[in-house]
């Protein structure tokens, strides 16, 4: 007994010389990326409070990955509007949205659609405020892709944590790549539409 | 015991191992598999664990907020631990495996006390292969802490010590495992209720020892557990629903549940079971959603909910089976129970009082939360050892050849759902 309970410290103890925070700007997107692909949880340290402010993804906004296709109805279809719904989230915390993040990246054709990306880095750039920009070539094959401009900040012990993410020339094809490389609400209206089966390419 | 007995038995042991083996492998194998976050309220779990890796305690708004700390506190430190190799998810449901493994090994240690081995082998290996256990061990979740505290708590209720001085020191252990179990999952505190109802009646003759051995299964639960229960009480404005679901302490998960069918429960659904349940055993079958029988018995034999099996020519065919094959496990699960109500064991009824309590709690909840998503057997995860009483005791029962006939059906079945969640069979 006692010699399994000092096998089990000293697991615990080389583990904790295991975990490893991402030391530069480029390394947190990196780290991003693979983690969207292979352990979204893992994403979540690497985001600041901030972020979950700006990409505006609500549990209003994603039960239709909750509870079927609910999302991708026509609101006469719906009994409620997203819209209708969305300020019951506004009464909670920013744990909601959090949570929100991270649930709509269960949905299925998200989880497919993360496999397409194929990022290129590029070199950081400081910023006037103390953030740094690192930009994302993003590719998607058959199409030029996009661009996903990351803003990050120097958080003590954190590092560097992802504070904004913008994408910019996303083309309607590449709309659902696009969200699950990023979630964020302004691209619902898209990705309802690439979502109907007719305009499906995966 | 004649040679032809113990090779008999050493068959039936050798046999029982091999589908053991099979269903660790397929759980350990499952668990790595399945994909990330599509476990049940796998976010609200993840958040959480989030909180602890930040140093905070989640708060009892959040999705998961309201369970109480102790798993989400271990997934937090594991986070901060492993690798990054490792995914978070994994880690979880590993944290949440082996704690459900564990219960299902003290179970059988302790039926194999009080039954034939060969009837407690094929009883454990049983409740290892249960689809409600298996998918319930796999996922990430409190849950298997919970059955693994509430196990402990149970069989030690098996053989109370008739000595003073040692049932005092046996309450304290016993109270410990409750005040764990109660940290684990709110209903860890029907255990504890249990518990402390077994010793109070076992001491009945002498006040004060009975009042020490109250106090010992109590103390440890009000100091380690019940400041946790406190918060969320009063976030929750002191509703008992505060301790079951986070719908209410949140408006938006609310709406979220109650966008959910059948939206009101009536005495009906409680008397019907839809043929539905045996076709096509998920929620959206033909009256399912209207039916809790159904929705358990699915739920507990098949995957309800439509999280795990995925859907597919195949799994199409499979699913009637497991769930016919179920219905008739389920029957003779309670001829097993109609068996130890008759054979009168103190320590067997207190573990059926616990398993009826939990049941009961699961009707009235399913009552109060009128949707399908309410009416899980996974709930009954804590009662691993009154199931694994009733099917060692219905095997019992039997004599000669159908004792055979029925272990060897039983072991069949366990194959059966062995390989049935083993998942990505169907791709």
């Amino acid at each position: 007994m006692r010699r399994a309970s000092v096998l089990v410290v000293l697991i615990l103890v080389i583990s904790a010389g295991c975990a490893r925070l991402p030391a530069t700007p480029t390394e947190t997107v990196e780290a991003y990326f693979r983690n969207l692909k292979r352990d979204p949880s893992r994403n979540l340290p690497l985001l600041t409070p901030e972020f979950h402010d700006r990409h505006g993804i609500s549990m209003a906004a994603v039960e239709g990955w909750l509870w079927g296709d609910y999302l991708f109805m026509d609101p006469v279809e719906r009994e409620a509007p997203i819209e209708a719904l969305a300020p019951v989230d506004a009464t909670r915390g920013r744990d909601a949205w959090e949570f929100a993040w991270l649930q709509v990246q269960v949905e299925g054709r998200l989880r497919k659609a993360v496999m397409f990306l194929e990022p290129e880095f590029r070199a950081p750039v400081a910023l006037d405020d103390g953030r740094v920009e690192v930009q994302v070539k993003v590719r998607v094959e058959g199409s030029f892709g996009f661009v996903q401009v990351f803003r990050l900040k120097q958080e003590g012990a954190a590092g560097w944590r992802i504070d904004e993410i913008e994408q910019r020339g996303v083309q309607l094809r590449d709309v659902l790549i696009a969200f699950s490389a990023h979630p964020q609400a302004s691209l619902i209206p898209a990705v309802k539409a690439a979502s109907r089966p007719e305009n499906q390419s995966f | 015991m004649t040679g032809s007995s113990l090779r008999a038995e050493r068959l039936w042991l050798a046999a029982a191992a091999a589908v053991a083996v099979a269903a660790v492998v397929g759980r350990l194998h499952s668990a790595a598999a399945f994909p990330a976050l599509q476990d049940y309220d796998a976010a609200g779990h993840v958040q959480s664990a989030h909180f602890f890796l930040q140093g905070l305690l989640p708060p009892p708004s959040s999705w998961s907020g309201f369970h109480p700390p102790l798993y989400h506190a271990l997934a937090g430190l594991a986070w901060a631990m492993l690798p990054e190799s490792v995914p978070v998810h994994l880690a979880m449901r590993y944290l949440s495996l082996a704690p459900g493994l564990a219960a299902i090994a003290i179970v059988w240690r302790h039926l194999a006390r009080r039954f034939a081995p060969e009837d407690a082998a094929v009883t454990a290996v049983l409740l290892l292969s249960i689809p409600f256990v298996g998918i319930a061990l796999v996922m990430l979740g409190n849950e298997g802490f919970c059955a693994l505290f509430a196990t402990l708590v149970l069989v030690r209720l098996l053989d109370l010590p008739t000595d003073d001085g040692d049932l005092v020191r046996h309450a304290l252990v016993t109270g410990l495992w409750v005040a764990l179990a109660a940290l684990s999952k709110s209903t860890g505190w029907v255990v504890g209720g249990v518990a402390g109802l077994a010793y109070l009646v076992h001491a009945r003759a002498s006040l004060p020892r009975a009042l020490l051995c109250g106090t010992a299964i109590a103390l440890p639960a009000l100091l380690l557990a019940a400041p946790f229960y406190v918060r969320v009480a009063l976030d929750g404005g002191g509703s008992p629903m505060s301790f079951l679901s986070g719908a209410a302490h949140s408006p938006d998960l609310a709406l979220v549940m109650s966008s959910q069918p059948p939206g009101q429960r009536e005495l009906w659904h409680y008397l019907n079971f839809p043929a539905s349940a045996i076709a096509w055993p998920r929620f959206d079958g033909a009256g399912m959603a209207t039916s809790v029988p159904g929705l358990l018995h699915a739920s507990a034999w098949a995957d309800v909910h439509g999280h795990y099996i995925w859907i597919t020519t195949t799994t199409l065919k499979v699913l009637p089976i497991v769930s016919v094959a179920g219905l008739f496990a389920t029957v003779f699960a309670c001829f097993g129970l109609l068996r130890i109500v008759q054979r009168r064991s103190p320590g067997e009824l207190w573990a059926l009082l616990f398993a009826g309590l939990l049941f009961a709690a699961l009707l009235r909840y399913s009552w109060v939360l009128p949707t399908y998503s309410a009416v899980k057997a996974s709930y009954l995860l804590p009662a691993l050892l009154p199931i694994g009483l009733a099917f060692a005791s219905a095997l019992q029962a039997l004599r000669g050849r159908f004792r055979s006939v029925a272990r060897g059906l039983l072991l069949l079945l366990a194959a059966g759902d062995t390989a049935f969640l083993w998942f990505g069979w169907w791709i």
